[in-house]
């Protein structure tokens, strides 16, 4: 079984963690090889917002860890109820960036209060249901939303303001949809263990997106065992969180790059994950994908299939070092649970494979 | 926190290595308990998830796969099970800086992300700078905020920037705002609270550091068999948990227990049971509520008032009621002595503006004693028996007498003020914090006995006002308000209830300090006995209590 070892004072005063194989293996083999070793580390990266923490809530419900439990999501209500705030307040400031004027007067009393003096606990008040969707409908507002490319808004926007009748009242309790489409950012690294069948455990690592975060990641290279990489199909029109006009396509590629040529992962297993489809196909129905990718065939450009071959092969190019045949491509929409199981379920199988044939 | 297995899933959960470990990076969350794992078939009885204690301790203790568990592995279990209980306070952990906080550290580092920590540690030194905040706002730039420093937090670009660009206008003679890294520091607070926390205390860091504390009171056997351990243990094991677990959060309303197994319907289970409760809001309630306000704001304006010297009905009535008030919870029980602390801090601690971040709760403490109410006023206010009654409390001075006279109230109606007498006393605090010295005046007031209406019961009102004279050195100034009342029983027995609100000043946490708070609760009775036994043997003429021996207390009793 994998034993963890952490070793909070090594000498340059960082944190390392190391996962070795030990000598309990039940396999027998006290000398464990690749591949027969008990423990299989599967690192989740991507760029901020990717989606790799929504998979992972997946992976845990599906698991029957975590937010199954009516208690534990109890816990998330305010989480959710400032998903809805900060939401508000980006659209609110939106408006004001943009130029845009919320329509009426009611509703800018409310946005008022939003920037001012609204928080989580008001929310328990259902009158603020209306008042909150009130304000989502504002023509003023629906712009800066139609807009949302020119700042940053979490993908649940509307969903969460859609459900509002259920969230603003004093008995409500996050359903697991609730809890799988709050964003809430992952800061640092968190992981989970199961068992895989064959006496093995998947551990399955998640981590923060952001440049910050990437800096971290350093502590896993050296024991990983497959890497699953996530990019948002829907970024194609939107800018980094943490570098306000910088194309976050650009940075995904970038990233992607590093990892994928990156020498110790070079006999490793590697899956990249076009995630957010279903936000994606909406999103090409009302935006120009070919404004942003100029070697792109306009006439396709309202063809999902089509965009996604090509952002296929924009990834793949960046790959110069792996070996091809080890690297296995899909798309998914973390947020819906039967496709995440699915995706999951043959990204694990790849991996097994992989392992396996080494 | 709880987890449970799909039957439907066909992955099974792992098996922990070593989940008692409070160093163990592996989780609790992801390291199966058999309670939850596929070979135990209770795990989806309705049974195991509506259960309260007895249940829980008794179908823990009779799971055969437990048998060959250690004990400390089963108490673990437990924890866990209790912990998912309780709403957990971010910031009461934050201020526990002896245990809960060291835990958490120890998990930021697992984790990667100790910045955020630091941050807010570095943020409150930065706020609470006296001098010139211009190195410290530098300091914190440097290594929190520019781009590719040792620390970096996850911030926006524009949130970053601002705090930059802000700061450049800056040199090192300015005066830095205050509010500047503000913005920064509700995000990463937030942010830490939501992330982070949350999966601490589902790790086995958060469960560990319990177990220790718990196991710093009571023994745990060496016994290797947990079958061995008997119900009774287990069950003062759980009260001893639940005092300790009473300070960083709250028990929830067991009102949304019935979940499914099934993911499929878990969601629509949960808002069903969810309201089918908590719909009682009476008109009761909505007195209590106003009534508390009320007492809020009594309480702040009589801490507010440091500079009178002045006792008057109002204060005596002020405490009573309090006492009288359900606003208790209990934390600590035995055959005499019951303390409690306030279920919510009573006074505004923006008006006070008081650094302290604990002590803010008010402690009552009800204590039966075998002896008659004179015999213990003068337990208390006899100086020759505060080393047994109190002794904590030393260098006890007398400073002052004021005799009774009238002042006006806010309203503008005469009142009468009680007579007083003024004392200073340093009262010792636990290594390594400092000495409080304490100035504060005293009145005794006979009450009638609800028996025989005589004047034979007493209520002792005590009151710090801030001295002319600096503090003493090597102490910090702290305040007292409470109130001792006393009121006989029967024939042998009566009760004594103490009520008081300590501000300690300078900065405890308030985890150290409900701990000592707590260890006090036991040694109330036994000291109040010592001075009791001490006044039994002292000759008739000792026994005698004046003026002088009481610091001039006596005086204030007609």
């Amino acid at each position: 079984m994998g034993n963890i070892v952490v070793s909070p004072h090594d000498k340059e005063g960082q944190h390392h963690m190391m996962a070795t194989p030990t000598s309990n293996n039940p396999n027998g083999g006290s000398a464990a090889t690749a591949k027969n070793k008990s423990e299989i580390t599967v690192l989740l990266l991507g760029a901020g917002e990717s989606g790799k923490s929504t998979l992972f809530k997946q992976v845990q419900f599906f698991h029957g860890v975590g937010i199954t439990h009516d208690q534990e999501r109890i816990e998330l209500i305010e989480i959710v109820r400032l998903n809805v705030l900060e939401n508000a307040k980006n659209l609110v400031a939106a408006t004001q960036h943009l130029n845009i004027p919320i329509e009426q007067p009611e509703n800018r009393e409310t946005a008022k209060l939003i920037i001012n003096s609204l928080n989580t606990n008001d929310l328990e008040d259902p009158s603020w249901s209306k008042r909150l969707y009130s304000l989502w409908k504002d023509a003023g507002i629906q712009k800066a939303y139609e807009n949302r490319e020119k700042f940053q808004l979490y993908d649940s926007t509307e969903y969460l303001f859609e459900n509002l009748d259920r969230i603003c009242s004093d008995k409500y309790v996050p359903t697991v949809v609730d809890v799988i489409r709050t964003r809430t950012k992952t800061i640092g690294i968190t992981d989970m263990k199961f068992d895989v069948g064959d006496g093995k455990q998947l551990r399955l690592v998640d981590v923060g997106g952001q440049r910050n975060e990437r800096r971290k990641w350093i502590h896993f290279f050296n024991t990983v065992d497959a890497v699953v990489f996530l990019t948002s199909l829907s970024e194609f029109d939107l800018n980094l969180y943490e570098d306000n006009g910088y194309w976050r396509v650009k940075e995904s590629l970038r990233v992607f790059n590093e990892v994928v040529n990156n020498a110790l992962f070079y006999k490793v297993p590697f899956v990249l994950l076009f995630n957010k489809r279903d936000l994606f196909e909406k999103k090409i129905a009302t935006k120009s994908f070919s404004k942003y990718f100029s070697g792109f065939n306009e006439a396709e450009e309202k063809n999902p299939v089509a965009c996604i071959e090509y952002m296929t092969k924009l990834f793949l190019n960046e790959i110069t070092e792996h070996p091809l045949d080890t690297v296995s491509v899909k798309t998914l929409s973390a947020i819906d649970h039967d496709n995440s199981k699915q995706v999951f379920e043959e990204v694990k199988q790849f991996i097994m494979t992989q392992q396996h044939r080494e | 926190m709880k987890q449970q297995s799909l039957s439907t899933s066909s992955l099974t959960l792992s098996t922990p290595t070593s989940p008692t470990s409070p160093l163990s990076p592996s989780r609790k969350k992801y390291s199966t308990s058999p309670l939850a794992s596929p070979i135990s078939p209770s795990s989806s009885s309705p049974l195991m998830q509506t259960a309260l204690y007895n249940n829980h301790v008794h179908t823990i203790l009779n799971t055969p796969t437990n048998a060959n568990q250690t004990v400390e592995s089963l108490l673990m279990r437990l924890i866990e099970d209790v912990v998912i209980q309780y709403t957990i306070n971010f910031e009461a952990c934050l201020t526990d800086e002896l245990a809960i906080l060291p835990a958490f550290r120890q998990f930021l580092i697992f984790e990667h992300n100790l910045s955020s920590l630091d941050f807010i540690i570095a943020y409150d030194d930065f706020v609470n700078e006296k001098g010139s905040r211009y190195h410290k706002a530098s300091g914190i730039i440097k290594r929190f905020l520019e781009d590719m420093s040792s620390d970096q937090l996850n911030l926006t670009d524009n949130v970053r920037n601002d705090v930059i660009n802000r700061f450049e206008k800056y040199d090192e003679n300015s005066d830095i705002d205050i509010d500047l890294f503000d913005n920064c520091r509700r995000i990463v607070h937030m942010e830490l609270r939501n992330d982070n926390f949350s999966r601490f205390l589902s790790s086995s860091f958060f469960t560990g550091c319990l177990f220790s504390l718990v196991s710093k009171e009571i023994t745990i056997p060496m016994t290797n068999k947990s079958n061995q351990l008997s119900q009774d243990y287990v069950q003062e094991f759980m009260k001893t948990l639940d005092n300790n677990l009473i300070y960083f959060g709250e028990r929830r309303q067991s009102n949304a227990q019935q979940s499914s197994n099934s993911p499929a319907n878990s969601s629509r289970s949960g808002n069903l049971s969810d309201s089918e409760v908590d719909t009682e809001s009476t008109a009761s309630d909505m007195s209590t509520k106003h009534k508390k306000v009320e007492m809020k704001e009594a309480l702040t304006n009589l801490l507010l008032e440091k500079d009178s010297k002045i006792i008057t009905d109002q204060y005596y009535n002020l405490f009573k009621t309090l006492s009288e008030m359900d606003i208790w919870k209990e934390i600590y029980d035995s055959k005499n002595v019951t303390s409690y602390i306030s279920k919510e801090k009573l006074v505004s601690k923006g008006k006070l503006k008081s650094k302290s971040k604990g002590g803010l709760s008010i402690v009552k403490e009800v204590c039966i004693v075998d002896d008659l109410p004179e015999e213990i006023l003068y337990a208390f206010i006899d100086s020759r028996l505060t080393k047994f009654s109190e002794p904590n409390v030393t260098h006890t001075k007398f400073i002052e007498f004021i005799e009774e006279s009238t002042t006006f109230d806010s309203l503008g109606n005469q009142i009468k003020t009680y007579p007083i007498s003024c004392s200073s006393t340093v009262v010792k605090t636990p290594w390594p914090l400092d000495d409080r010295e304490i100035y504060a005046c005293t009145s005794v007031r006979r009450e009638p006995n609800q028996v025989t209406n005589q004047m034979t019961n007493y209520s002792v009102l005590r009151k710090s006002y801030e001295p002319s004279t600096p503090v003493k050195k090597g102490c910090i100034r702290g305040y007292f308000f409470g109130a001792i009342f006393i009121e006989q029983l029967n024939e042998k027995q009566t009760k004594m209830t103490t009520i008081s609100f300590i501000d300690i000043g300078g900065k405890v946490p308030s985890g150290v300090w409900n701990k000592i708070i707590k260890m006090r609760g036991p040694q109330v009775s036994l000291n109040l006995e010592k001075a009791l036994k001490a006044r039994r043997q002292m000759s008739q003429i000792e026994r005698e209590v004046t003026s002088e021996h009481s610091l001039k207390k006596l005086d204030t009793l007609h």
